[in-house]
């Protein structure tokens, strides 16, 4: 309804940008991450970007470039969401085409505050 | 003499005596040609002042006895009838009246213009705070966050997807540029909506409003122009029956006076002014080109190229250069007779038109008259005028006499006339001063 058709992030980041971004966001929030983790449960055998087993918290960046999308499919994130919808995972999607480095680095305060929340509550 | 009995010193003293002449002359062309182009400047103004002068006192109005003494003394206008082009125009524009008053109340129109400045007062007062506040809520995601149902229990995006977060910042961010008015963004969604459709009901409205009053205002200005013109129409007649007096009398010159002024001799009078000062600008104009601008270019060239030899001559390797007596007789023979000659002409020629007091009254149109005789009074021959030369040698008999009485009436300088008793020879402009 406005003017425009909307432009959704345009100054996009790499996967390794992002990555680089989130890692830090997450370490400063406590959590042991670990790069390029094997994640194997629930009949789901993929490699997350970012993944702290201890605390089951971590991000995983979808890019075409890197092939995600072909290891991703819909049958294994709706596995990964069946957990997170239990409280048992707390996994940030990122789509490249959504974010830019300030949109991503806000996007990971809440969720990260959203998962302080969460914990402090079980 | 034989070759070789004068050095360059010889030749270098005689060029440091003959430049300074060379400049003399120089600089009296260059006051001789500002002096031209003042009176070239004031002619060129005046003969059209004096041609507007006369069409107005040829044809001052449409009545028939003024286009009859416009047609007897000229042979122009003969076959207009300015009734019939009055009333043709008269038609058109009525008729044009009539088309605008059948599809236009014209004398509501101010009216109506009135109510549509209300009219679009008003719908710009609803519509201007509208606008302010969807142009406040413009964001790259609205629309985006509209189509999702962000705000509505329809919204379902997870937590753990990037785009939450990411439609969560933009919805802060509209709230913020709407602030204070919405807390939450399921106000603003509501109230977006129907502003929204609002402003989309009103903004056609307000370009109607307006369209149609330009409509109305072209349609008023240009029935207001209509009656001007109405009451113009004579005046317009009038102005092109001047001009197209004035295209006949521009092409024919004096050859359309001829033998017809006679029985008029007030507008005979303003014609002989015309024609005479269009004459005087003529014979100046001709002066220039076939006189003093040759004789000056003569000079110029001369003083360059003695200038040039002078620094020719000053160098070593021309230091044993020899000249023949006939050389340097060629070369600086004095000039100064054949400049003064020159001078002794035109002087008084360009007096003959610079001080002819404006009496071209005296003047007549038949082709028996010679205006330059009328100019110099029959004392300078106007050898620069090819036209002057013609007719000479067409009127073999020709002798001119002065129309007025003494001296009194018409002061002639001493030094023009003077002058102009020597009636030398032509000059060639090529030895002035050849320099060589």
């Amino acid at each position: 309804m406005s003017d425009e058709a909307p432009k959704i992030r345009q100054a996009r980041l790499t996967e390794a940008e992002g990555c680089a971004l989130l890692k830090v966001r997450f370490k400063e929030a406590g959590f042991a991450i670990q790069e390029r983790f094997q994640f194997e449960e629930v009949g789901v055998s993929v490699e997350l970007d970012g993944f702290d087993p201890e605390a089951r918290v971590g991000y995983e960046y979808l890019t075409t470039e890197e092939g995600d999308r072909i290891e991703f499919t819909p049958a294994v994130v709706g596995a990964l969401e069946g957990q997170m919808k239990k409280g048992e995972l707390f996994l940030l999607m990122v789509d490249e085409r959504e974010v830019d480095a300030r949109g991503l680095s806000l996007a990971a305060e809440r969720f990260l505050a959203y998962v302080k929340s969460v914990k402090e509550g079980q | 003499m034989a070759r070789g009995d004068y050095g360059v010193r010889d030749w270098l003293k005689r060029a440091g005596a003959a430049i300074p002449q060379l400049e003399a002359q120089r600089q009296r062309c260059r006051a001789a040609q500002r002096e031209l182009t003042l009176l070239e400047r004031r002619l060129a103004e005046e003969v059209p002042e004096r041609f507007d002068g006369m069409l107005l006192d040829l044809l001052p109005d449409l009545s028939p006895a003024s286009l009859k003494r416009a047609a007897n003394s000229t042979g122009a206008l003969g076959g207009a009838d300015p009734a019939a082009m009055i009333e043709e125009r008269r038609k058109e524009i009525e008729a044009e009246m009539a088309e605008i008053r059948s599809d236009e109340d014209v004398t509501t129109i101010p009216q109506r213009l009135n109510g549509f400045i209300e009219r679009i007062e008003e719908l710009k007062k609803a519509l201007n705070p509208l606008r302010r506040f969807l142009r406040a809520a413009r964001h790259e995601r609205l629309d985006h966050l509209l189509e999702v149902g962000y705000g509505t229990p329809e919204y379902n995006v997870p937590w753990w997807r990037v785009s939450y977060y990411s439609d969560w910042k933009a919805g802060d961010e509209i709230l913020e540029a709407t602030a204070p008015e919405f807390e939450e963004f399921a106000g603003f969604r509501e109230v977006f909506a129907l502003r929204f459709n609002q402003a989309a009901t009103v903004e056609p409205k307000l370009e109607n409003a307006l369209r149609e009053q330009r409509v109305l205002r072209d349609t008023l200005d240009r029935y207001t122009e209509l009656e001007q013109k109405l009451g113009q129409v004579e005046t317009e007649v009038l102005l092109e029956l001047r001009e197209t007096l004035g295209s006949y009398l521009g092409a024919r010159k004096e050859a359309a006076f001829e033998n017809r002024m006679s029985a008029d001799p007030e507008g005979r009078h303003v014609a002989l002014g015309w024609v005479g000062a269009n004459k005087r600008l003529q014979y100046l104009r001709e002066l220039e080109r076939e006189t003093l601008s040759p004789f000056t270019a003569a000079i110029d060239k001369s003083l360059d190229k003695l200038r040039r030899k002078s620094v020719k001559y000053r160098r070593p390797k021309k230091a044993y250069t020899r000249f023949s007596a006939d050389e340097i007789e060629r070369t600086f023979a004095d000039r100064r007779p054949k400049w003064e000659k020159f001078w002794s002409r035109y002087d008084p020629a360009f007096a003959a038109l610079n001080d002819f007091d404006d009496r071209y009254h005296y003047g007549r149109f038949e082709d028996d008259f010679l205006w330059w005789d009328l100019f110099c009074d029959g004392r300078v021959k106007g050898r620069f005028s090819e036209e002057v030369m013609e007719f000479y040698e067409e009127h073999d008999d020709y002798s001119w006499s002065s129309p007025w009485d003494d001296e009194d009436d018409y002061e002639w300088e001493e030094t023009h006339a003077a002058a102009m008793v020597a009636e030398a020879d032509g000059h060639d402009e090529g030895e002035l001063w050849d320099g060589s």
